[in-house]
């Protein structure tokens, strides 16, 4: 298990996460219950289109699969 | 009962008589903020009053961990050696989603550093401790059984309403401090109000007693088995007292949860689950808490001040409720005292209101994070806290996200008394910045002795030179001291390598520190010849590149004592 209490050097990953963490939360609460799954699944698939090539996009969807 | 709290009598007291002077300072609430700072203006010659609506110190742990900066805070107050002796120190952390450890974490600390980073006491003995060192102290004195009823200033006068066991008296007071915790009856009383965020998650908060294994480390189960879609916290106490704290679910009525027989059986479930419980325990406090961000526009309302939970509100997570109030007593202590000595401006009050104000900016910002995490108030957020949860193990960046973000002090960077930085990049601390404690070996007549910074500098603002040159800071702390008395000490330090008596120039008014393992110097990031002015809360005032760079003391002195208005 890795110690975090004083990994300075991870700032700015930090700072990526809590962003990411963040706005993908109150992203989620602003659209309609009824419209989540179909919001999310649009979003990953802009993500995917834009930012990954088919290796990344399959270990993204097996790494998601086998963390359950 | 693990604690049996004393019982205090009223004392019968007369109302203030109109044409008699005003008493000098009454603080209301006997919560560990408003005796800490009565004992910190007591130690500053200004007489106190603490007025009690119980007749006891509070039942239950409630805040239950005290910071490293904390500790030093009670230092100074001279109680920090019964709170070392009757608390336990930590400094990790685990937590788990359901049965499996996400996250191991390590509270900073360093070789060379005084104190943990964290004690935990319940809030019943901390209490206890502060009310017997005042009964030993001259000039303070508690009230028990004095309800405050309500408060009017007129004429440069706070007179306070009363209802006592034997009818309704008057207190005239030049200054009045509501430490009268989240539900002030001070604050209601002039129509004043907390603004911000209320959460929605709530927890059932409990103390039991237990002979368990468990090391003294804070333990964190999210959606345990023992209790599906729950978060439960787990803190050691000393005398085999537990804190647990766990969340309720949206659909959970907390009248009900808050019975006992509910609070047993979800505790019995988690501790049969974590160890295959086998040893009896016993239940001994428990209560409901919900979490807030709130505060007050202004902690100064005329002559009123408000400190701890009566002027702000933090969520629970990170422990940044009593820590930052003893912050508060801190501050207020000296800079209220220099008011009332007649040598400082009633303006530095309005520093002491607008620093801690920032202080609760500051606190919030992290404690936030923290309660977003710990209690997900919607469903976009308890989908993704989940997520974070489940991905921890193969993404190591996103356990921070489940780092719960321990208080540690707050700074006053933004203030109008902190001195600007003399270099464009100055290291840390910065002007403003909590300045940290160290070990040190101070040169006395028998020899060196074992010591701290927090130690040597006391309650005093403090002139710290690093490796200056003999006699370089005397004149100006001697200066400085005239202008600041009485409430307020100065005092000279100054570090050396190697044998302090070797030093040709005797000069009484520099207390020598040995620092040949440069741990000061290099806690300070600092170079030598520089100067450091820190004020008596520990918060760094100036940083200066030498002797000759501080200016004069007279204009330091008005600087401060006219709140950093000039």
């Amino acid at each position: 298990m890795t110690t975090v209490g004083s990994a300075h050097g991870l700032e700015q990953s930090v700072a990526h996460a809590e962003f990411v963490w963040r706005t993908v939360s109150e992203a989620i609460d602003t659209v309609p219950e009824s419209d989540r799954e179909a919001f999310l699944t649009r979003f990953v698939l802009l993500a995917a289109l834009d930012h990954l090539d088919a290796d990344e996009l399959t270990a993204l969807i097996a790494e998601a699969r086998e963390s359950r | 009962m693990y604690f049996t709290p004393r019982r205090y009598a009223f004392t019968p007291f007369p109302s203030s008589p109109p044409d008699a002077e005003p008493e000098t300072a009454v603080v209301v609430g006997a919560g560990p903020v408003g005796l800490a700072l009565a004992l910190g203006l007591s130690r500053r010659g200004v007489p106190v009053t603490v007025l009690e609506a119980g007749d006891s110190v509070v039942y239950g742990s409630r805040a239950i961990c005290l910071s490293r900066h904390s500790l030093e805070v009670l230092e100074r107050l001279g109680v920090g050696e019964e709170f070392a002796e009757r608390s336990l120190p930590w400094t990790s952390g685990r937590s788990f989603h359901r049965d499996a450890e996400v996250l191991s974490f390590e509270m900073p600390h360093v070789d060379g550093d005084v104190r943990t980073p964290m004690v935990n006491l319940s809030q019943s003995v901390a209490e206890q401790i502060l009310v017997d060192e005042i009964g030993r102290t001259d000039s303070c004195t508690v009230r028990w059984q004095c309800r405050v009823l309500d408060c009017t200033e007129q004429d440069g006068v706070v007179t306070v309403r009363i209802a006592t066991p034997e009818g309704q008296r008057e207190l005239r007071t030049r200054w009045l401090i509501a430490a009268d915790g989240a539900r002030s009856t001070v604050r209601e009383s002039l129509g004043l109000h907390l603004n911000g965020t209320s959460y929605e998650g709530r927890y059932v908060i409990a103390d039991i007693h237990w002979r368990s294994p468990l090391p003294t480390e804070r333990r964190v189960w999210f959606d345990p088995p023992s209790n599906p879609g729950s978060t439960i916290i787990l803190h050691r106490q000393p005398d085999d007292i537990w804190r647990v704290d766990y969340q309720l679910g949206p659909d959970d009525d907390p009248e009900a949860e808050i019975a006992e027989q509910r609070i047993r059986d979800r505790i019995t479930r988690h501790l049969d689950w974590l160890l295959g419980n086998t040893e009896p325990w016993t239940l001994e406090w428990s209560s409901l808490y919900r979490a807030h961000s709130l505060s007050l526009d202004s902690y100064r309302h005329g002559r009123v001040l408000f400190a701890g939970d009566a002027a702000h509100l933090v969520p629970i997570f990170g422990v940044r409720g009593l820590n930052s109030g003893l912050e508060d007593a801190d501050t207020l202590a000296w800079t209220l005292a220099s008011v009332v000595g007649g040598t400082a401006d009633p303006a530095l009050l309005d520093t002491y209101a607008a620093e801690r104000r920032e202080a609760w900016r500051q606190n919030v910002e992290q404690a936030e994070k923290s309660t977003l995490f710990m209690t997900p108030g919607t469903h976009g957020y308890a989908m993704t806290r989940d997520a974070v949860l489940t991905l921890a193990h193969r993404r190591p960046v996103l356990r921070h996200l489940i780092n719960p973000r321990q208080s540690s002090a707050t700074h006053s960077r933004a203030s109008p008394l902190t001195c600007a930085a003399t270099r464009d990049e100055s290291p840390d601390p910065v002007p403003g910045d909590p300045i940290p404690d160290r070990a040190v070996l101070a040169e006395s007549a028998p020899g060196q002795v074992p010591s701290s910074v927090n130690i040597e500098r006391g309650s005093d603002f403090t002139v710290l030179g690093v490796r200056t040159a003999p006699g370089a800071l005397t004149d100006f702390a001697q200066s400085l001291r005239k202008r600041l008395a009485p409430a307020v000490g100065v005092r000279a330090l100054v570090t050396h390598h190697g044998n302090g008596h070797e030093r040709a120039i005797p000069c009484p008014e520099e207390r020598l520190l040995d620092d040949s393992a440069g741990n000061l110097e290099s806690a300070f990031g600092a170079e030598p010849g520089e100067v450091f002015v820190i004020r008596p809360d520990g918060l760094l005032l100036g940083r200066f590149p030498g002797p000759d760079h501080l200016g004069a003391p007279e204009e330091l002195a008005d600087h401060i004592l006219q709140g950093g208005s000039r």
